[in-house]
């Protein structure tokens, strides 16, 4: 799993759970691959991405690699900026881990780089609305 | 004065430049101009609901500067307005609170910028008491300040026996115990408590005030105490349990009460101290009602023009309600009908077992089988592929092996993300080296507004009931930013339109004698567009005689369709053959047969579902080789 994917996935289906956003990255094994560089992708990329989410999962596991805390003000144009971004993105990949809610501390495992994002469909909240309990 | 760069020293550099990229992305985002140069609306621009920040905090942080004209909670958002009814007021928030304040519950320093309007969302209280839940009355100064002090103090509340505490308050019964768990009473087992005799004046009262229509002598009364804090969340009284209307006396402090519809529609109504709520008709049945845990309350300031804080107090209510003589209910509100639910209900279980067994469990055993089948993309789906710039990210939900990924124009650079249920087909996917997690279609594990386009290939006609088909479209407008785009493939009933048979049915031996169409077929024999589903490999083929095709098996639950001809029914079980070299176990001679549940599409049923999602709009609706597909495109 790339911090990409990281940066975009959420807990909010969990019943209770009102933002489940960003999840608590915990990395057994990570592996960095190469990417081919695209200063384009990168630099429209960056304002989708949640970039201090971005950053503190990168901190977290160790892989900051020089990525400054906040986004720099000449962004399509800074090649240094633009390059960390890209190895944080697409280079550091999760093999192994977990993700965890912020909000309901339930697990998703990361396995041979793959998140388990299933839930029991009693986690999530019903189909067909519910009607709470009564007074 | 002038607020250029760096001419406050107290605030700190980097808060200039959040302040003007926020001014930059808000103004995009909201459409309305923001800039530094003061007005009476302030933006606030790294808060809002979607980070936590309520509209309480907004008036608890502005109030102390001047009376507030509104506040603007935008859902799912980072950022929120607000309006002083004067300039002079706003630009003195501005200069305490930008760069300096801290919000609540964070370490982030609060960014602003003046606003030339805030965004037009209706104040709810503007509305009232017009539009309030159809059946709703509130009688103010119902009872006295007398009545009020003898009800109070009929209870104690430090007697553990007496009273019960739940999660959120305290509560005691009269006449019938209401049991949590299953939201009914039990009619065998009256209470020695019945309801007090000082409540008896409820009858002549009612007459009084001019509702002698209700002939009401109600037999269970819920007390309920509140302290500052405390609530109820949004619930219905159980329809089957409780003849119309419910009855309920506010006591000691004022508060607000959120009824929502069915569309999320929700207006706060606010009951005063002694007042009695009647709710009654679509009030009752068809609206939920809730009190939120908070210390203060959002409410209109006397002379209506501005909103103000209601700091709670503690507060006791005495619900009163009558059993129903039998547990039923025909009202017109099954969403929130129990008695009606129950039938839902059953369906969702049926539902989520059928898709179990029928659905994920057969993946789990034919992947790699399946996987071999699955190689050749669709030439409408490369072509939406084709049309997603670099730099945009494209989901596939339900991607199976992975097979539309790599599909971009050339020279162009996506981040795809698959998503599968099947964890041997994300396995597959990864080794292909695509980005890929596992999960479900019907919550999608991504935030909201972040693809710019999402696939959606044989997947949806794996579900078992119509809600949880629309769900799953639901799910696709939520993660789509706006504008983004979506195509939907599902399996068509109808094999045939316009007299032309589809590839699928083409693939029966039989068909394909009979019209004569094998140099069309040569080489394509794995075409078919339904990627998970019908095209088995040629040696696979199904040749039952065409006179029968489906039958029942006594131990399956639905019909079983037989492979190649056209559909007989809706909901069907569609036979896959497992190659022998795929098999776990091997029984010689035997071919092991899996059964996929399909919901296959009637004409306009997969269009008319998407018409029912509000924020999507459908641009194509197409039979493409036996599917029905559609192009849908999130609202900007």
């Amino acid at each position: 799993m790339k911090l990409l994917t990281h940066n975009v996935l959420s807990s909010k289906c969990l019943k209770g759970v009102s933002v489940g956003y960003p999840l608590r990255l915990n990395a057994t094994d990570i592996k960095v691959v190469d990417v081919d560089y695209n200063s384009e992708f990168v630099s429209r990329m960056i304002p989708k991405i949640n970039y201090s989410a971005l950053y503190d999962a990168a901190q977290s596991i160790g892989h900051l690699n020089g990525l400054p805390d906040a986004v720099v003000d000449d962004f399509e144009s800074n090649e240094d900026f633009l390059k960390a971004v890209h190895h944080v993105l697409l280079e550091v990949d999760i093999v192994s881990g977990d993700l965890e809610c912020p909000e309901s501390g339930r697990k998703f495992p990361i396995t041979r780089g793959i998140p388990n994002m299933l839930v029991n469909e009693n986690e999530v909240n019903e189909i067909n609305g519910s009607n709470g309990y009564n007074n | 004065m002038d607020f250029k760069n760096g001419e406050d020293h107290h605030v700190p550099k980097k808060i200039f430049s959040k302040q003007r990229k926020a001014i930059q992305n808000i103004s995009a985002d909201s459409k309305i101009s923001l800039g530094i140069e003061p007005t009476k609306q302030i933006v606030i621009c790294n808060s809002g609901l979607s980070l936590g920040l309520l509209e309480e905090d907004v008036i608890n942080i502005f109030s102390p500067y001047g009376p507030i004209e509104a506040v603007v909670m935008l859902p799912d958002k980072t950022y929120c307005f607000m309006a002083f009814h004067s300039k002079e007021n706003a630009l003195q928030a501005y200069q305490s609170l930008h760069g300096k304040y801290n919000f609540p519950r964070s370490e982030n320093l609060m960014v602003l910028a003046f606003a030339d309007e805030v965004p037009k969302v209706t104040n709810p209280w503007a509305t009232l008491p017009r539009d309030g839940p159809p059946g709703l009355i509130v009688l103010e100064d119902f009872i006295t300040s007398d009545e009020e002090e003898i009800l109070v103090k009929l209870l104690s509340w430090d007697d553990p026996i007496q009273g019960q505490q739940l999660k959120q308050r305290q509560v005691q019964h009269f006449g019938f115990e209401f049991r949590y768990g299953s939201n009914d009473v039990d009619r065998q087992k009256p209470l020695a408590q019945k309801i007090p005799d000082q409540c008896d004046f409820l009858q002549n009262r009612l007459k009084k005030r001019g509702f002698s229509k209700w002939n009401f002598y109600p037999d269970q009364l819920t007390v309920n105490r509140y302290l500052p804090g405390q609530g109820i969340p949004p619930h219905v009284d159980t329809h089957s349990v409780f003849e119309d209307p419910i009855l309920s006396l506010s006591m000691l402090s004022d508060v607000v009460m959120d009824f929502k519809d069915a569309s999320g529609h929700k207006i706060p109504v606010f009951l005063p101290r002694r007042s009695l709520t009647v709710m009654s008709g679509e009030s009752r049945f068809g609206w939920t009602h809730g009190i939120a845990s908070r210390m203060h309350d959002v409410i209109c300031t006397d002379d209506k023009k501005g909103l103000t804080l209601l700091p709670r107090e503690e507060r006791v209510s005495y619900t009163f309600r009558l059993l129903r003589s039998k547990k039923e209910c025909f009202c017109s509100y099954a969403w929130l009908c129990d008695n009606q639910k129950q039938n839902l209900y059953q369906q969702q279980l049926d539902a989520i077992q059928l898709e179990k067994q029928y659905v994920r469990e057969v993946y789990e055993e034919i992947s790699s089988h399946f996987s071999e089948t699955r190689h050749t993309p669709w030439p409408n789906i490369v072509e939406f592929c084709k049309t997603f710039k670099t730099g945009q990210i494209l989901l596939d939900v339900g991607c199976g092996n992975g097979k539309y990924f790599g599909n971009q124009a050339e020279n162009v650079s996506l981040f795809e993300i698959g998503l599968d249920a099947s964890a041997h087909l994300a396995d597959m996917c990864t080794k292909r080296g695509v980005e890929v997690l596992t999960g479900n279609c019907l919550n999608l594990p991504f935030r909201s507004s972040i693809a710019d386009g999402v696939l959606c290939i044989a997947v949806i006609h794996h579900l078992a009931t119509h809600e949880r088909r629309r769900r799953a479209v639901q799910e696709i407008a939520r993660v789509l930013c706006k504008g983004g785009r979506a195509l939907i493939y599902v399996w068509a009933r109808d094999q045939r339109l316009q007299d032309k048979m589809s590839t699928y049915l083409k693939q029966n031996r039989k068909n394909r004698q009979n019209t004569a169409i094998q140099s069309a077929f040569k080489g394509d024999k794995n075409n078919s567009v339904t990627g998970s589903g019908t095209s088995q490999s040629e040696n696979n083929l199904c040749t039952s005689a065409d006179s029968k095709s489906c039958e029942f098996t006594g131990s399956l639950p639905l019909p079983v369709h037989v492979n190649r001809t056209n559909f007989k029914h809706s909901d069907i079980l569609v036979p896959w053959k497992l190659k022998e070299k795929h098999r776990q176990e091997s029984n010689e001679g035997e071919q092991q047969t899996f059964y996929r549940y399909y919901h296959v599409f009637e004409e306009d049923e997969l269009t008319r579902m998407c018409i029912e999602i509000p924020q999507i709009q459908v641009l194509e609706t197409k039979y493409d080789q036996g599917n029905w597909s559609v192009l849908l495109r999130k609202l900007p």
